[in-house]
C-alpha cells in the first residue's frame, strides 16, 4: 500500500522536506519542531520504517563484480598501446586503429600551403596527435601552424567523428629555398 | 581519501599510470555500479555502463582539471551512460539480483528479505522520471552531496535539494512498509492508499 499525503501536515510543514530534515540534516525543519509537533511525528512515524528500507538498500552491493576490473583493464591495455581508439557511434562499440586516425591528420596537414613534410603520431591516454612538422619559407610558421591544427581537427572530426584532445605540433626542421 | 592522495593518483594516471588509474578504479567503482544499477535496473546492464564508465574515464582523464570533484565527475560520465542505455532499450527490464549483489550474509532469510526490498525499491525508482530518479540515486546510492548531484547533472543547487527531496518522499512512501511497529497506526495526515 502507497501512502498519500497532503501538499502541507496540519502544522504547514512540507512533508518531503520533513523527510529531509531527518535524513539529510536539512534545517528546513528545526529539530525542536519535530520533536514536539504531534503532525510531524505521527508521520515519521509511518515513514521511518520504509526509510530504513531505503537506507538498508543503499549498502547493496558492497563492491561491484570483480570481473568488471579486468574487463576495464583489458581494454585500456589495448587503447594504450595505441592500437585502438574506441569511437562512439551510438549503435555499439566501434574501435578503429590508431594508424588510420593518424592518417587522416597527415593527409589534412599535407594539403595546407606552407607545409613540406609531415608525421603524424597518437599518443594514449586521451587522443592526442603528435604532429612533427617541416615547413617551407613561403608562409609565417605560426600561421601554417594554426591552420595545421584547424584542417587536422576538422578532417578527424568529418571522418571519424572524433573529437581530438589536443594536437601537438614540434617545427621539426625548414625547407629553406634554394640559392641558384 | 585525501584530497592531495586521489589528487595524485589522478595525475599519475593522466601520464598513462594503469596501476594509478586501478586504484582510482577500486575507490569509486562500487558507488558507479550502485548508481548503475538503480538506473538502468539491470545487472548485466549496471556491469557494462561501470566498464564503458571507467573506459571512458581513462580516455578523457588527460581533459580533467579538476574544475570538479573527481567522483562528482566520475559520476556524470555513468549518468549519461546509464541514459544512452535507456534509451537504447525503450522498455525498462526488471531482473532478479543475483544473490553475490544482495548480500554476502550467509543466512538464506537475510538474503530473501534484502532481494525482496531491493526488488520493493526497483520498482519505486522506475516510477520516477528520469531527472528525479537519477537526483535520488546520485544523493542516496553515490554518496555525492547536494552540490555535487547539482554538478553531475549540471542542473542548479536549489533543483537539485528539490528533485532529491521530493523523489526521496515519493519512493520511501511507494516502499512496503515492514512489519508495522507497535502503537503506529494510519492516522493523523497520512492515509493508505491502493497500489
Amino acid at each position: 500500500m502507497d501512502l498519500t499525503w497532503p501538499a502541507t501536515l496540519a502544522c504547514g510543514t512540507r512533508p518531503e522536506l520533513l523527510l529531509a530534515s531527518v535524513t539529510d540534516g536539512d534545517s528546513s525543519v528545526p529539530a525542536s519542531h519535530i520533536t514536539t509537533c504531534p503532525s510531524c511525528r505521527d508521520a515519521l512515524r509511518q515513514l521511518r520504517p520504509r526509510l530504513d528500507v531505503l537506507q538498508r538498500t543503499g549498502t547493496i552491493p558492497a563492491a561491484a563484480p570483480a570481473r568488471i576490473q579486468g574487463q576495464v583493464l583489458a581494454r585500456i591495455r589495448h587503447l594504450r598501446a595505441g592500437a585502438l581508439v574506441e569511437i562512439a557511434d551510438g549503435g555499439g562499440r566501434t574501435a578503429v586503429s590508431a594508424d588510420v586516425i593518424a592518417s587522416c591528420g597527415r593527409m589534412a596537414a599535407e594539403q595546407v600551403e606552407g607545409v613540406h613534410g609531415v608525421q603524424v603520431t597518437l599518443r594514449s591516454p586521451g587522443l592526442v596527435l603528435e604532429v612533427r612538422l617541416i615547413v617551407g619559407f613561403e608562409r609565417p610558421i605560426p600561421e601554417v601552424v594554426a591552420a595545421v591544427r584547424l584542417a587536422i581537427d576538422a578532417m578527424v572530426e568529418h571522418q571519424l567523428a572524433i573529437t581530438t584532445a589536443g594536437i601537438d605540433i614540434d617545427v621539426a626542421d625548414i625547407d629553406l629555398p634554394s640559392v641558384a | 581519501m585525501e584530497a592531495a592522495e586521489e589528487a595524485a593518483l589522478v595525475h599519475r594516471a593522466q601520464q598513462g599510470d594503469v596501476a594509478a588509474f586501478t586504484d582510482l578504479y577500486q575507490r569509486h567503482s562500487r558507488w558507479v555500479f550502485g548508481v548503475a544499477l538503480r538506473l538502468v535496473y539491470n545487472p548485466g546492464e549496471a556491469e557494462e555502463v561501470t566498464q564503458d564508465t571507467f573506459v571512458q574515464v581513462w580516455k578523457s582523464l588527460p581533459r580533467f582539471r579538476g574544475e570538479s570533484q573527481l567522483r562528482t565527475w566520475i559520476h556524470r560520465i555513468c549518468v549519461n551512460r546509464c541514459y544512452r542505455s535507456n534509451t537504447k532499450r525503450a522498455a525498462h527490464r526488471s531482473e532478479e539480483l543475483p544473490d553475490e549483489l544482495v548480500s554476502t550474509d550467509p543466512d538464506p532469510g537475510t538474503v530473501a528479505v534484502l532481494r525482496g526490498e531491493m526488488a520493493d525499491l526497483q520498482r519505486a525508482l522506475a516510477a520516477l522520471p528520469q531527472g528525479l530518479r537519477a537526483a535520488l540515486v546520485l544523493r542516496e546510492f553515490g554518496g555525492l552531496a547536494y552540490e555535487e548531484v547539482a554538478d553531475a547533472l549540471g542542473i542548479t543547487l536549489t533543483a537539485a535539494r528539490s528533485r532529491i527531496h521530493r523523489a526521496r518522499l515519493q519512493v520511501v512512501s511507494q516502499l512496503s512498509a515492514p512489519p508495522t511497529p507497535i502503537g503506529t497506526g494510519t492516522t493523523g495526515p497520512f492515509k493508505e492508499a491502493s497500489a
